[in-house]
């Protein structure tokens, strides 16, 4: 089942998301990508309905551009954070949205941070996040080896430690993970973790 | 459809008296011919009369339709001057309403802002000085927007204050949204978007107010805005609005320099202000002045109270220290 977690580390920040896009018990797909680069310097991890999770996370990219497009200048990332809280919470009584998100982000002047959403939109800015089933060992994981001042290797480790935590003990496990960084040069992927590869299509 | 013009009026004027005029003249013809025909010679018979009445009912017909006719055409026409509408440019391709908007600041009174190396200065005319006038605060043109951002204002007050009222609003929303201070330059953006819709959707005359922004946000430090009633607004390193701004202007760039601090800064414009005043004399009484500044890592607005504004025009030399002073 799903899985999405992220830490901060010294001058970075990972997002870690499985891939399988699943509908009851049927696997449909094992390399969809739940990470969404939001703009050159934050990444949106999401979890939850597929439906709610592809349009919510596309309708904050499109706000976060159009800030830029109007106003020259980025939004921060803490303030990406409060946008897309607000966005959940409005939503909240009408029609809301089944997603959880982690949101990490490298500012300038603040350098990186993580910020947990969940689609009851509270917020809550944190070193380490996890969502879905694989947050029981993710978590207990990171809150094991979690440094604030790890370095990329470090933490990947303790990403690899996370992965195979999950695929170890998680009854229905995720196959592939997608590892993403944003740090001062940018946000990008970083890694893909596949014990699977989707049958090449035709 | 109403009359709101006196041409219009004019023109109903026109059309109605003449027609009034016409049922005493047809009496009056009656008795000029019963009066002028002898008895027996020519009767004025009942026929008589009333193909009278009627050629004068259709004459009263005609002209009154013809009336009609003319108002609706020059209605159709508006052939007004072209200042009549806010939103229709002349053949020269301007704006009337909004040229006059601007010549109502050229009379107020004026506003000068100065950028400095560590702070902005917003020195404020005050034209409104009665000793019975008792008004809410001491302070007419200077308006704390946010915490962050700061006003001077030239021109219709009551105009200005609807406007500062939604730079507030924009203020606080952007706050609720981000939860960071609004950038400088979109607070001043989204006023003159409001400004603008006054030049461009008919039926509303635009504000008569141009703004002097003052303020700083962590992307671009310092600023200053100026914007005027089209919605035009450029950023300035120092800048004067209301009655002679042009002078006021003229004496900023020449002794505008790069590095100056805020303490030269309103030394600068105390001086600038002193020079434009019609005034002879100035005293706390007619200046305003206000300053943002960071004071330990926070922006502090700070409008300068009679006292130590008396005692800075008297350290540069504009008045002579008051008598219970010494």
């Amino acid at each position: 089942m799903e899985s999405v977690f992220g830490l901060v580390g010294k001058d970075f920040a990972i997002v870690v998301a499985d891939t399988s896009a699943v509908h009851s018990i049927l696997v449909h797909k094992t390399n969809e990508d739940k990470i969404m680069v939001l703009d050159s310097h934050k990444l949106m991890g999401a979890s939850g309905e597929t439906g709610d999770r592809a349009q919510f996370t596309e309708y904050v990219q499109k706000n976060v551009a159009l800030y830029q497009f109007r106003n020259g200048i980025p939004l921060t990332n803490a303030a990406a954070a409060n946008f897309t809280r607000g966005e959940l919470a409005t939503a909240l009584r009408k029609n809301p949205y089944q997603v959880n998100i982690i949101l990490a982000g490298y500012d300038k002047d603040v350098g990186p941070s993580l910020y947990f959403i969940d689609y009851i939109a509270s917020l809550h800015k944190v070193d380490k996040a996890a969502f879905g089933y694989g947050s029981y060992f993710a978590l207990a994981m990171m809150d094991r080896h979690y440094r604030r001042d790890m370095t990329v290797e470090e933490a990947i480790e303790l990403v690899d430690k996370c992965i195979m935590e999950i695929r170890s003990r998680l009854v229905i496990a995720p196959p592939n993970f997608v590892i993403k960084i944003v740090d001062k040069d940018g946000a990008r992927d970083y890694a893909w973790r596949e014990s699977i590869k989707d049958a090449p299509t035709a | 459809m109403t009359v709101s013009n006196p041409k219009e009026y004019g023109l109903l004027r026109e059309l109605v008296i003449p027609n009034s005029e016409i049922i005493p003249a047809m009496r009056l013809t009656i008795k000029f011919l019963e009066t002028q025909a002898p008895a027996g010679d020519f009767a004025l018979t009942g026929e008589c009369k009333c193909a009278l009445i009627t050629i004068c009912s259709l004459i009263l017909f005609v002209r009154f339709s013809i009336g009609v006719l003319r108002w609706n055409f020059a209605l159709s026409k508006m052939s007004r001057r072209y200042d009549s509408r806010t939103t229709i440019f002349s053949p020269e391709g301007r704006l009337y309403q909004v040229e006059y908007a601007m010549e109502a600041i050229g009379n107020a009174g004026s506003a000068i802002g100065i950028m400095a190396t560590d702070g902005v200065v917003l020195v404020g005319e005050k034209k409104v000085i009665s000793k019975l006038l008792e008004t809410s605060t001491s302070v007419e043109k200077m308006y704390k927007i946010d915490d962050h951002v700061a006003c001077a204002v030239a021109g219709i007050m009551s105009d200005a204050n609807i406007l500062i009222n939604t730079a507030r609003l924009q203020a606080q929303r952007y706050a609720y949204a981000y939860q960071e201070p609004m950038p400088v330059e979109q607070l001043v953006q989204s006023l003159c978007d409001t400004k603008q819709g006054y030049t461009q959707f008919g039926g509303l005359r635009p504000f008569g107010v141009s703004f002097l922004f003052a303020g700083w946000d962590k992307n671009y430090g310092f600023q200053l805005y100026m914007s005027d009633p089209s919605g035009n607004f450029s950023g300035w390193k120092a800048a004067a609005i209301g009655a002679n701004n042009q002078a006021a202007q003229s004496i900023l760039k020449q002794d505008y320099k790069d590095d100056i601090t805020r303490e030269e800064a309103v030394q600068l414009a105390i001086k600038v202000l002193s020079k434009t005043m019609d005034s002879t004399s100035l005293n706390s009484e007619k200046l305003e002045l206000a300053e943002i500044f960071l004071s330990s890592g926070k922006v502090k607005f700070q409008v300068c109270s009679s006292d130590k504004l008396n005692k800075l025009l008297v350290k540069s030399g504009l008045t002579q220290p008051s008598a219970d002073a010494q």
